[in-house]
C-alpha cells in the first residue's frame, strides 16, 4: 500500500524545519507521540507524579499490549527499559556463562554489546568467538551451523547494524540456534519500527529494541521481550523492588514475568510515548514502512553512488534504511556539518561503534543517513546536490584533469 | 510547501563572516578546538558558495590575523587560511588545501 506521504509530513512537526536523515539515531516523533508525552507530564504537574500514574495506569499498561502485538509476543513477555542497549545488557548479564563456555557473535556486533561480552568474558572464562560475514557481508549462517556445539550458550546477533545498511538473515540464524537448543538474543535497536517482526518467525529468544529510532518513540525509552520458558531461568543482574518482592522470612521472591528486567522508577510519560508510537507505526503499517524506506534508501545509494568522488559502502544481500558512504578529500563531520547547513541531519558511525566490521575494511568513519518513510523525494535531492557539491569542490593543486574550483 | 533549504536565504556575506570569525579566533583556542572550528565553518562556506551565483565573498573588512595563525597552526597552513579569509576567486580550493593539515590538528 503506498503511503500517504504529505499526510504523515504534516503530522510530524519537525518536517518544517529539517530534511531529517538520522532516523538511525533518533527520529522526527509524530505529532500523536508528542502529545501523549506532553499531556502525561502535564497531568504529573497538576496533581502528582503517582497520581497522574494510577489515573493513565491503563494507558502505561497498554504499551505492553502494543509491543507484544507489534513483535507477536504475550504482554508477559515484554519489559520495558529506558533504552535498548539497558534491554541488551538486562538480559545478558543474566546468563550464567562459566569457564569454556562460548558465546557466538557477528561481525556486525555492535560497540556496547561487544563490550559487555568482554567484560563478561574475562569475568567468567567464557569465551568470545565471532563468526565470519560470506561474500555478500551479512553473517554467513552455514559456517554458524558449523560453530555451535554444545559448549555455545548464546548467539549473539545484531539484526541492522549501526554503520551499514545491512539486514542480517535473523530469521535464519534463529532456525539454526533453535535446532541447536541455543538461545539467540536479537539486537533489533535499528530494525524494529523499521520491517516486520515477529519472533517466532525470527527463532528468537530474546530480543532488545529502542523506541527513539524507527519507531519514532520518545528518547529514553526501550524494550525487552524474553521468551516466557528462558524467562524464569535468566536472574537479572540486579534486582529491585519492582523486579522482586521481599519475604517476611528476609529472602526474594523474583517475579515470574518480564518485568523482572525492569526497575521501579521509570519515565511514565515515556512509556505512554512509546505505546503510541507503536499504535502509531501499526496504523501506518510495517510493511509499508518497510517498502518505503528501502525505496528511498536505494534511490539515496544510486544517486550518491553516481557521484564523483563519494563512495557508498553498505554490503548486504538484503539493505534496509541506513546509507554510509564517504566524500574524497572531506570528512565526515565536514560533511555532517555542510549538510547541516543546508538544514540536513544525518549522523556519523565511527569505527569505534563496530571495528568487526569496520577495521578490516579499512574504514575509520563514514557519514549515516538514514531515512525514514517521511522523507520526501525533495529531501532526497536537497541531501544529493549538497554532497554533490562538496564531492565537486577541487583542491588548488594534485588533482589532475581537475579545474581548480570547478 | 515547506522550504526545506531553510539557511538558503541566507547571503553569503553571513557565512562569510562565520567563517572569518572561525578563523580569528586563532588567538583564542588552542589548535585541536581551533582547528574543529576552522573545518566546520569552511565546509559549510564552501556548500554555501556552491550554491551561491557568486563563488568570491565580500571583500574582508580587515587582514586575517596572520602572525598568530602562523603561531597557532604553522606558516603554511596559515597562508592557506588567509587566502580563505581574503574570500577572492578561488579560495574554495584554498579551503580544501587546508582541511587535511586542519583535520590533522583536530585529531591531535
Amino acid at each position: 500500500m503506498r503511503l500517504d506521504v504529505e499526510g504523515l509530513r504534516a503530522d510530524t512537526p519537525g518536517c518544517k524545519h529539517v530534511a531529517h536523515f538520522n532516523n538511525a539515531g533518533s527520529s522526527l516523533p509524530p505529532a500523536p507521540v508528542l502529545d501523549a508525552v506532553i499531556d502525561h507530564l502535564h497531568r504529573e504537574s497538576e496533581i502528582g507524579g503517582y497520581e497522574a500514574e494510577a489515573e493513565r495506569n491503563d494507558r502505561v499498561e497498554h504499551t505492553y499490549d502494543a509491543l507484544a502485538r507489534l513483535i507477536g509476543a504475550g504482554r508477559d513477555e515484554i519489559a520495558v527499559v529506558e533504552n535498548a542497549t539497558r534491554a541488551w545488557d538486562m538480559a545478558f548479564y543474566s546468563f550464567p556463562f562459566a569457564a569454556g563456555d562460548r558465546i557466538l557473535t557477528g561481525c556486525a556486533e555492535y560497540a556496547s554489546n561487544w563490550i559487555a561480552l568482554q567484560q563478561v568474558a574475562s569475568r567468567s572464562g567464557a569465551v568470545v568467538e565471532v563468526v565470519p560475514d560470506d561474500a555478500t557481508g551479512q553473517i554467513d549462517v552455514e559456517a554458524l551451523a558449523r560453530m555451535l556445539d554444545e559448549r555455545v550458550k548464546l548467539v549473539s546477533l545484531v539484526h541492522i547494524p549501526t554503520q551499514s545498511g545491512l539486514v542480517n538473515p535473523a530469521a535464519e540464524v534463529g532456525r539454526v540456534t533453535r535446532d541447536a537448543g541455543v538461545p539467540l538474543l536479537l539486537d533489533a535497536c535499528q530494525s524494529v519500527g523499521q520491517l516486520p517482526l515477529d519472533v517466532d518467525d525470527l527463532g528468537c529468544d530474546i530480543l532488545s529494541a529502542t523506541g527513539r529510532k524507527f519507531l519514532r518513540g520518545p528518547r529514553g525509552t526501550g524494550f525487552l521481550y524474553v521468551r516466557r520458558g528462558l524467562i524464569e531461568r535468566l536472574e537479572p543482574p540486579f534486582l529491585d523492588l519492582h523486579a522482586a518482592e521481599w519475604q517476611p522470612d528476609g529472602s526474594y521472591r523474583i517475579r515470574d514475568d518480564a518485568r523482572r528486567f525492569e526497575n521501579w522508577e521509570t519515565n511514565f510519560a515515556g512509556k505512554v510515548g512509546l505505546g503510541v508510537a507503536v499504535d502509531y507505526a501499526l496504523e501506518v503499517g510495517i510493511e509499508s514502512i518497510w517498502d518505503r524506506v528501502q525505496e528511498l534508501a536505494a534511490a539515496l545509494r544510486v544517486r550518491l553512488g553516481e557521484l564523483p568522488g563519494v563512495t557508498v559502502h553498505d554490503r548486504g544481500r538484503v539493505l534496509g534504511a541506513t546509507v554510509t558512504f564517504t566524500v574524497e578529500r572531506w570528512t565526515a563531520a565536514e560533511v555532517q556539518a555542510a549538510l547541516a547547513h543546508r538544514t540536513v541531519n544525518v549522523s556519523v558511525a565511527l569505527a569505534s561503534s563496530a571495528r568487526l566490521d569496520l577495521d578490516p575494511r579499512g574504514i575509520a568513519e563514514l557519514i549515516r543517513a538514514s531515512p525514514h518513510y517521511f522523507n520526501s523525494e525533495e529531501e532526497v535531492d536537497l541531501l544529493v546536490e549538497t554532497v554533490a557539491a562538496l564531492a565537486k569542490r577541487r583542491r588548488t593543486r594534485s588533482e589532475p584533469g581537475c579545474t581548480a574550483g570547478d | 510547501m515547506v522550504n526545506l533549504d531553510q539557511n538558503g536565504g541566507m547571503t553569503l556575506e553571513t557565512v562569510a563572516a562565520d567563517l572569518r570569525a572561525a578563523i580569528e579566533s586563532a588567538p583564542d583556542l588552542d589548535a585541536a578546538a581551533f582547528a574543529r572550528r576552522a573545518r566546520n565553518a569552511i565546509a559549510q562556506a564552501v556548500v554555501a558558495a556552491a550554491f551561491a551565483a557568486e563563488e568570491s565573498l565580500v571583500p574582508p573588512e580587515r587582514e586575517p590575523p596572520l602572525d598568530e595563525l602562523a603561531g597557532r597552526v604553522g606558516p603554511e597552513l596559515a597562508a592557506e587560511l588567509a587566502i580563505v579569509y581574503d574570500g577572492g576567486a578561488g579560495w574554495t580550493s584554498h579551503a580544501i588545501d587546508a582541511l587535511e593539515p586542519l583535520h590533522a590538528l583536530a585529531a591531535r
